[in-house]
C-alpha cells in the first residue's frame, strides 16, 4: 500500500496539469495565448475557432494563409493544450480533413 | 451507492469522462488501456522511477536500453504502455511494436523492415497518442523552418537544408534529409502525391529502389540492413522538429527466443547487442529502447539472451544484489508478479476509476473487495492474483451491473460469478490494436 501511494504520488506529479502561470505582459495583441503557442499558431487557432466545420480545401487555404503546415501546427497547438488542460483543443475527426472541431472550453482555458 | 468504510486512493481529482470510459472499456475487454494507466498502476515505484530516469536521460541527449522482464501475466505490456505514456507526457515521440515471426530485429527477407514499418505506423506524439503521427512530425519540422525563414527573410528550402545538415553526416542521412526536403517541395507546389510519397518513404513503405528513385529521386529505401540507422536518424530528426527524443518499445521479445533456426536467432541477438552497445556508449543521441520479455527469453542459456556471451555479461545482475537489495540502475528491470495486497489496492483503484474519481459514487464498500478476492481464490485457486486480467475484468463486470441495476445487492452478485475453463498459456497476441493485458488463468462470466 505504501509503495502504491509512492507510485501514485510519483505518477500524479508526472501527469499533473500544472497551474497556469501568470501570463507575461503582452506587447503584441496576439500574445494572449498560453506560452508555447506563438502568435502565428495563436492566430490560426483563433480563426479555426470561429467556425464549427471546415472543408479540406478551406483548411488548406487557411493553413497557407498563416504560413504553417496544418498537421504540424495542430500537433503543436494540441500539445500545449494537453499540457495545460489534459485535453486537445482541436479535435480531429476519424476521417481527418474537414472534420475538425475546436473544444470551446479548452480554448477558453488556454487563452488568458 | 455505499457509504461505510472505504479506503480512498491518494488521487482524489476527478477523472475525465473520456479517460474513465477508455480505461474501463479496455480493461473489460482484457486489453491494456492506451491512456490513463497511472490511475490503475499498483506498486512498482522503483521501476517507474527507473524508467522516468531513462526518459529524462533521453530528453537530455543521452540514450538508454532497458529489458523489462516478467512472467506471463506479470504486467509487462501494461508497464510498457505506462512508460510510453510517461514519455509522451515528457514530450518525447514514441514508437512501439510487438516482435513476431514476421517482425524481427534482423532478417534478410523484409522481416526487419516490417518491424520498422510497424514502429513508424505506431509513431505517436502527445497530441496523437494513438499513432500515425509521422506526417505531423514532418510538418512540425517544416513549420518551424518556415517560421525561421520568415524571421530571417530567407528561402524556406535553404533553411530546411541547413537545419538537416547535421543528419547528412550520418549513415543514410543524406537521403533522409532529401526526402524531408521533398515533402516541403510537395507542400509548396501543391503536390499531395509527393508529400504522401515522402511520408511513405520515411515509414519504410517503399520496397524497391526504382520506385523510390522515380517518386523522390533517392537511391535508397529503408530495408532490413539499414532500418536501425533510420531509427537513429529519426531520433535526431524529432529533436529538430521540436520534441525531446524518441522512445521505442519492443514487446514480445520472446518471439526471438522461439526462432528455431539458431543462426537466425543469433543474428537477432547480435543486432540487439549493437543496440545495447550504442546505448551503453551513448552513441545514439536522444534515443531509448524498452524491451519486454519473459525470464526464459533472457535467462535460458541454450536459446535465450544468455546463450550469447556478450549479452549475458552485459545483462548479468549486479553481483552484490539480493532479493531485498535490487539494483534498478542495471539494464534489466524484473517485474515481480502482483501480491494479494497489490490486487486489493488495484480493486480500490478500479472502483475509483469506475466512479470517475468521485468517492461519493463508489458502488461497493471495502468489504466487497475482500469478498470478491476470497471468491476468486476459491474459484480459481490461490494464485489468482498473479495474473489479474480476468480478475479485473470480472470485477468491472460486477460494477457495470451494479451501476445499471441499483436495486441489486453486491453480495448476491459476487456469488453468481462463474469461472469458465482457462484459455491457454501462450504469449500475448500481437495484434496492433488490441494488446492482451496478459494471459493464463480462468475467465469469469457473470
Amino acid at each position: 500500500m505504501a509503495e502504491t501511494d509512492a507510485v501514485s504520488t510519483l505518477l500524479t506529479g508526472i501527469f499533473a496539469e500544472p497551474e497556469p502561470e501568470p501570463a507575461p505582459p503582452a506587447p503584441l495583441a496576439d500574445a494572449r495565448f498560453a506560452p508555447g503557442i506563438d502568435p502565428v499558431h495563436g492566430n490560426l487557432l483563433r480563426e479555426l475557432a470561429t467556425r464549427s466545420s471546415w472543408s479540406e480545401g478551406e483548411l488548406a487555404e487557411l493553413a497557407a494563409r498563416h504560413e504553417v503546415l496544418l498537421e504540424g501546427a495542430l500537433d503543436l497547438i494540441n500539445e500545449v493544450a494537453i499540457e495545460i488542460t489534459g485535453e486537445p483543443v482541436v479535435e480531429v475527426g476519424e476521417n481527418g480533413g474537414g472534420q475538425l472541431r475546436v473544444n470551446d472550453e479548452v480554448f477558453r482555458e488556454i487563452t488568458s | 451507492m455505499t457509504e461505510p468504510t472505504q479506503s480512498k486512493p491518494t488521487q482524489s481529482k476527478p477523472i475525465r469522462p473520456r479517460e474513465r470510459d477508455a480505461i474501463v472499456a479496455a480493461l473489460r475487454a482484457g486489453v491494456v488501456p492506451r491512456t490513463g494507466q497511472q490511475h490503475v498502476q499498483v506498486g512498482r515505484v522503483a521501476e517507474v522511477q527507473a524508467v522516468l530516469h531513462d526518459i529524462e536521460r533521453i530528453a537530455d541527449g543521452g540514450s538508454s536500453s532497458r529489458f523489462v522482464i516478467g512472467e506471463y501475466g506479470s504486467g509487462k505490456t501494461f508497464f510498457l504502455h505506462l512508460a510510453r505514456s510517461i514519455a509522451l507526457e515528457k514530450r518525447l515521440v514514441t514508437m512501439h511494436a510487438d516482435l513476431a515471426p514476421d517482425r524481427r530485429l534482423q532478417a534478410t527477407s523484409g522481416r526487419a523492415r516490417a518491424l520498422y514499418a510497424e514502429l513508424t505506423r505506431n509513431l505517436a506524439t502527445r497530441s496523437r497518442p494513438d499513432g500515425g503521427a509521422m506526417g505531423a512530425v514532418v510538418e512540425r519540422f517544416v513549420t518551424q523552418a518556415l517560421g525561421q525563414a520568415r524571421a530571417e527573410g530567407s528561402d524556406p528550402a535553404s533553411v530546411i537544408a541547413t537545419r538537416l545538415e547535421t543528419l547528412t553526416e550520418s549513415t543514410g542521412g543524406y537521403d533522409f534529409a532529401h526526402v524531408v526536403g521533398r515533402y516541403w517541395h510537395g507542400h509548396d507546389g501543391g503536390d499531395d502525391q509527393l508529400k504522401a510519397d515522402a511520408v511513405r518513404w520515411l515509414r519504410g513503405e517503399f520496397s524497391t529502389r526504382a520506385d523510390a528513385r522515380r517518386a523522390l529521386g533517392v537511391r535508397t529505401v529503408v530495408d532490413d540492413g539499414n532500418y536501425y540507422d533510420q531509427l537513429k536518424l529519426m531520433s535526431r530528426f524529432v529533436v529538430l522538429a521540436g520534441y525531446d527524443g524518441l522512445l521505442i518499445c519492443l514487446d514480445e521479445m520472446v518471439s526471438l527466443y522461439k526462432l528455431s533456426n539458431a543462426q537466425a536467432r543469433m543474428a537477432n541477438y547480435e543486432q540487439l547487442l549493437r543496440i545495447l552497445n550504442d546505448s551503453l556508449q551513448g552513441s545514439a543521441a536522444h534515443l531509448g529502447f524498452l524491451f519486454g520479455g519473459t525470464p526464459e527469453f533472457m535467462l535460458d542459456t541454450r536459446r535465450g539472451l544468455f546463450s550469447y556471451p556478450a549479452l549475458a555479461s552485459r545483462l548479468a545482475e549486479n553481483s552484490f544484489a539480493a532479493p531485498e537489495l535490487v539494483d534498478h540502475s542495471g539494464p534489466v528491470l524484473r517485474l515481480a508478479s502482483l501480491s494479494p495486497e497489490d490486487l486489493y489496492v488495484l480493486l480500490t483503484k478500479l472502483r475509483h476509476v469506475f466512479a470517475a474519481g468521485d468517492p461519493g459514487r463508489y458502488l461497493v464498500p471495502d468489504e466487497a473487495l475482500t469478498r470478491y478476492m476470497e471468491h476468486c481464490a476459491r474459484r480459481i485457486g490461490n494464485t489468482y492474483f498473479r495474473t489479474p486480467r480476468e480478475t479485473i475484468k470480472g470485477f468491472l463486470d460486477l460494477l457495470a451491473l451494479l451501476d445499471q441495476h441499483p436495486e441489486l445487492d453486491w453480495r448476491s452478485l459476487i456469488g453468481d460469478v462463474v469461472p469458465v475453463p482457462a484459455p491457454t498459456d501462450t504469449p500475448e497476441t500481437d495484434t496492433p490494436e488490441t494488446v492482451d493485458l496478459d494471459d493464463e488463468l480462468s475467465s469469469f462470466q457473470l
